[in-house]
């Protein structure tokens, strides 16, 4: 049994030290994950909270297939999208993707003349629609397929695409100004606001 | 004269997306939070044991205020080159003296970049982008956090049985070096360095944790920590 295996058993069985390594070495990539998809630091330290019990909940249920870190990410998602359903978020989000026609058109030039923009990634997600947002972050940031996206949501693969091609068609706009650096750079992010 | 780009082109999308990827945060529960729900969920399970004069109660926190110097100083200068000097003595601790020394570069090399140089040179490796110290910095400090805990877990070299006073002294040290970093990251929850400072001194911490554990006589267990 390697160490790590260890310590997973030793967490099963209700060990503080090996339950709370586990948190350590994990907690940065997965909370950082639950902040993403929240976009809210409060809500996210409560939710958070939520997905570490369901993890530690379900460890019994790991079988070692894959990393810990990538099995908990799968739990960490879940449980923030559901967490989101509950304070009624993600109920717009699918009213937005499934009513396409109805949601608000996208229109470059308003943009533009609103003079908006962000300073950097982050920061233009929040200014998202929380649809396209939710499924950006899913696919492109995550890694998650549209039929996976489609299956978590409630959508279909067709809405999922679609908000996705607005989600990078607004975030090129709302970051249109780093566009220097880049093309002055080497092909990096050279440039770029951290 | 070419007119300024109204849209960022798709591959320096991409480059920011993969960025974004690999970004972690300090974590947003305290353990000392996580660890009562994890106790009325019955998924946390105190251990028993013989209590003696070495079982002092450890906090599982960082004490709320620091003391001495660290509270004393409030300068960043002597807050970063402390963090820095607590990687390198975690890991030589763990008998881990070239991995400790290149952490510690690294750790050099993000204030200097944080002060805004393009190129560093730090041991031999020269660094040209920010986005590759960073990536650097990262894959180091996760290297860091798995080789200590490893070497906390399995150190094989002979205990100091009898001198708990000296990882007990270290984790006074460690608390203070955390404290400061949540201090900080209250005004700048965002910043990278900061965060690995923080992340830093929780790993060092943690594997401190276990040697005092190691260390305590046979029969002896920690309360809590």
């Amino acid at each position: 049994m390697t160490t790590h295996q260890t310590i997973v058993q030793r967490a099963i069985e209700g060990d503080e030290r090996a339950l709370r390594q586990l948190w350590m070495e994990n907690a940065p990539h997965i909370d950082a994950v639950v902040l993403r998809l929240c976009g809210d630091r409060d809500l996210a330290a409560d939710v958070a909270q939520e997905v570490w019990i369901q993890i530690f909940r379900a460890l019994p249920s790991y079988r070692g297939d894959s990393q810990f870190g990538t099995w908990a990410h799968r739990i960490a998602v879940n449980r923030t999208l559901n967490a989101l359903r509950k304070v009624r978020r993600i109920a717009k989000v699918e009213m937005d993707v499934e009513d396409d026609t109805a949601a608000a058109p996208d229109d470059p030039e308003a943009d533009t003349e609103r003079g908006i923009v962000a300073e950097s990634i982050d920061q233009a997600v929040k200014q998202l629609s929380p649809g396209a947002r939710t499924v950006f972050l899913l696919h492109d940031v995550e890694g998650y397929t549209h039929e996976e996206i489609a299956s978590e949501l409630g959508i279909t693969t067709g809405g999922s695409k679609s908000q996705l091609f607005k989600a990078r068609a607004k975030l090129r706009r709302l970051l249109a100004h780093l566009a220097e650096g880049f093309s002055a750079g080497v092909g990096q992010e050279h440039g770029t606001p951290i | 004269m070419a007119l300024p780009s109204k849209e960022l082109p798709e591959r320096a999308l991409d480059a920011l997306i993969t960025r974004e990827r690999t970004r972690v945060v300090a974590p947003l529960t305290e353990w000392r939070n996580l660890s009562l729900s994890l106790r009325q969920e019955g998924l946390l399970h105190d251990a028993a044991g013989a209590r003696t004069r070495s079982e002092r109660a450890y906090s599982a926190e960082p004490t709320p205020r620091g003391r001495g110097w660290m509270r004393a100083t409030g300068r960043w200068t002597m807050r970063i080159a402390a963090s820095a000097a607590l990687v390198g003595a975690g890991v030589v601790a763990g008998r881990g003296m070239t991995f400790g020394q290149s952490l510690l570069n690294q750790i050099q090399l993000a204030v200097a970049d944080s002060a805004g140089n393009a190129s560093i040179y730090v041991g031999g490796q020269p660094f040209t982008s920010a986005a590759t110290a960073r990536k650097t910095l990262l894959r180091a400090q996760t290297e860091y956090q798995r080789a200590a805990a490893f070497l906390a877990a399995s150190d094989s070299s002979p205990r100091i049985l009898g001198r708990p006073s000296l990882y007990q002294d270290r984790l006074a040290g460690l608390d203070e070096m955390t404290a400061a970093s949540l201090s900080a990251l209250k005004n700048a929850p965002q910043d990278a360095l900061l965060n690995q400072y923080l992340l830093s001194a929780a790993a060092a911490r943690e594997a401190t944790l276990q040697q005092l554990g190691n260390s305590l006589p046979v029969g002896a267990t920690m309360e809590r920590f």
